[in-house]
């Protein structure tokens, strides 16, 4: 009996240490493609770069001062004016969440895996299609190679099921963020806009189409947020399939675990801006929603495009 | 001779129907009803027309228009508040084009309601946007199967017309009673929310013969 109970929990060790080591957030190998879009769309990698380390900012700040912010707008302000540095400065390299909100990563340990592992799909594919020379189907065969390994790892992958607005906008919290933040929540949609239509212009069938789409989609980004809230004219979060309807298309899988991905960060916001989720409630919301988004019946959308 | 006048019909058809500006619109009724009431929030957040708008709202039409161009509005929405006294009503239009995008809103002010119901949990505005998603076969809540994935409903959705918001008083708390018409449907469809919006427990979409 003795020796029974002690495979049991011999067992129960491996299987506990497998599935750390499965959620890891490592890609392993790395694909050959990995941070090359830099190479020939520099100002673009940078903006992403920098979309990472505002995001990060902003929920370290909201988390700190959870409760206590009496004057959002001031805070909006000040939030701002940090981010816009960053955007005009942006660094060089994919700045480690743990350095700038450690607060943030200890509060959200599921959510940043979650985000941490679909960034890596986001920027790998991002890569393959900055660096082949057609849009051929060797290409769109290599997209789904990287996109079987990222859903390799189920314990950290984001469904590729579309789920529906409900999961956004319909929860207890929803809605906090963009009515008490609304310049700083059309700079987050100006974000998902700016990743989500650089897919739509690298699917273009030529290089100096590729390039010149490029470039015209970060010059309407710098518009659309010179003089928010007004220049951004979104009254919803940017979808992948309005957006970039070919890659959409083309990709409809990782379309939809695109738009949950942009989905989550809004549910994130609104967690940390919501009354309704007092400070010691937030780690606990936070795994809830993180868990439904490993979920593919969790709101599950009839289907993805509206 | 018979290909080649082949060839010239075809022709001739494509292009008459790639320049009619006049086909159907991209979006359905019940999504440009959505995308109105979208609008409509964004702009209470940002401070450009009276908030009572989203906390008050009664009724929203939607008219489809004809149009020229697609730059031309293809939808009118008009959503109206309780009424004052005077019979006045505060109230908002807001044209769509073709895909839904909102184009330049007029509201109108009118003097105050005599009553109108105070939403515990979540606004006016986001009631009636969780009823519109059910036209479109979209989940009232995560908790049973989809009651909305429904040829009937969907009816609603292609020909939405109008809704209109009531509260009524239940010994659990108020209820949002949302009854929705179709330009071609004569049931009046009846979609019935709690106050935090999820569908109440008991038959909570039914038809009602007016």
């Amino acid at each position: 009996m003795k020796k029974l109970i002690r495979m049991a929990i011999i067992t129960a060790v491996a299987f506990l240490g497998y599935s750390q080591a499965n959620a890891e957030t490592i890609w392993y190998p790395l694909p050959s493609e990995a941070y090359h879009l830099g190479d020939r769309y520099p100002e673009a990698q940078k903006l992403l770069f920098a979309f990472d380390y505002g995001h990060a900012l902003v929920y370290e700040r909201l988390l700190l001062r959870k409760g206590q912010i009496t004057d959002p707008e001031n805070l909006e302000k000040q939030i701002l004016q940090e981010v816009f540095q960053i955007l005009h400065n942006p660094p060089p390299i994919k700045v480690d969440e743990g350095d700038i909100a450690p607060n943030y990563v200890y509060t959200f340990p599921l959510i940043l895996n979650l985000f941490d592992w679909s960034h890596l799909l986001h920027q790998f594919v991002l890569d393959v299609l900055a660096t082949s020379t057609d849009r051929g189907p060797a290409m769109k065969a290599r997209i789904q190679e990287i996109f079987n390994q990222y859903q390799a790892n189920r314990s950290i992958a984001i469904t590729e099921v579309c789920k529906s607005m409900l999961f956004m906008d319909g929860q207890p919290f929803s809605k906090a963020f963009r009515r008490n933040y609304p310049s700083f929540n059309l700079l987050i949609w100006t974000y998902h806009w700016f990743q989500v239509r650089l897919y739509e212009a690298l699917m273009k069938p030529t290089q100096s189409e590729r390039d010149q789409s490029v470039a015209t989609e970060v010059k309407k980004f710098w518009e659309l947020i010179s003089d928010l809230p007004d220049s951004a004219d979104f009254d919803m979060m940017p979808g992948m399939f309005e957006e970039a309807p070919t890659f959409s298309h083309t990709f409809p899988k990782i379309a939809a675990s695109f738009d949950n991905n942009h989905m989550l960060h809004d549910v994130v916001s609104d967690i940390l801006a919501s009354d309704k989720i007092k400070p010691n409630q937030v780690r606990r919301t936070a795994l809830t929603y993180g868990r439904m988004m490993l979920d593919p019946e969790a709101f599950k959308a009839a289907r993805c495009s509206e | 001779m018979k290909v080649f006048t082949k060839i010239i019909l075809t022709v001739a058809l494509t292009t008459s129907f790639a320049s009619t500006s006049d086909a159907a619109p991209a979006v359905s009724r019940a999504r440009a009803a959505e995308l109105a009431l979208h609008r409509i929030e964004n702009l209470v957040i940002l401070k450009k027309i009276q908030p009572t708008h989203v906390a008050r709202m009664r009724s929203l039409s939607l008219s489809v228009l004809n149009r020229k161009t697609d730059e031309e509005p293809a939808f009118l929405a008009t959503a109206i508040q309780f009424p004052a006294a005077d019979g006045s009503a505060s109230s908002i239009q807001i044209p769509l084009k073709v895909d839904g995008k909102a184009l330049k809103q007029v509201e109108t002010l009118g003097s105050e309601p005599v009553s109108a119901p105070s939403w515990p949990n979540v606004d006016a505005v986001t009631l009636a946007e969780n009823a519109l998603h059910c036209l479109q076969g979209e989940k009232l809540d995560n908790q049973r199967p989809n009651l909305c994935v429904n040829s009937e409903i969907a009816a609603y959705g292609s020909e939405f017309s109008s809704l209109v918001l009531t509260q009524l008083s239940t010994n659990t708390g108020p209820i949002a009673v949302i009854d929705i018409r179709g330009a071609h449907a004569s049931p009046v469809l009846r979609i019935q929310l709690k106050a935090d919006g999820t569908p109440v427990d008991e038959s909570p979409i039914t038809w009602i013969q007016e």
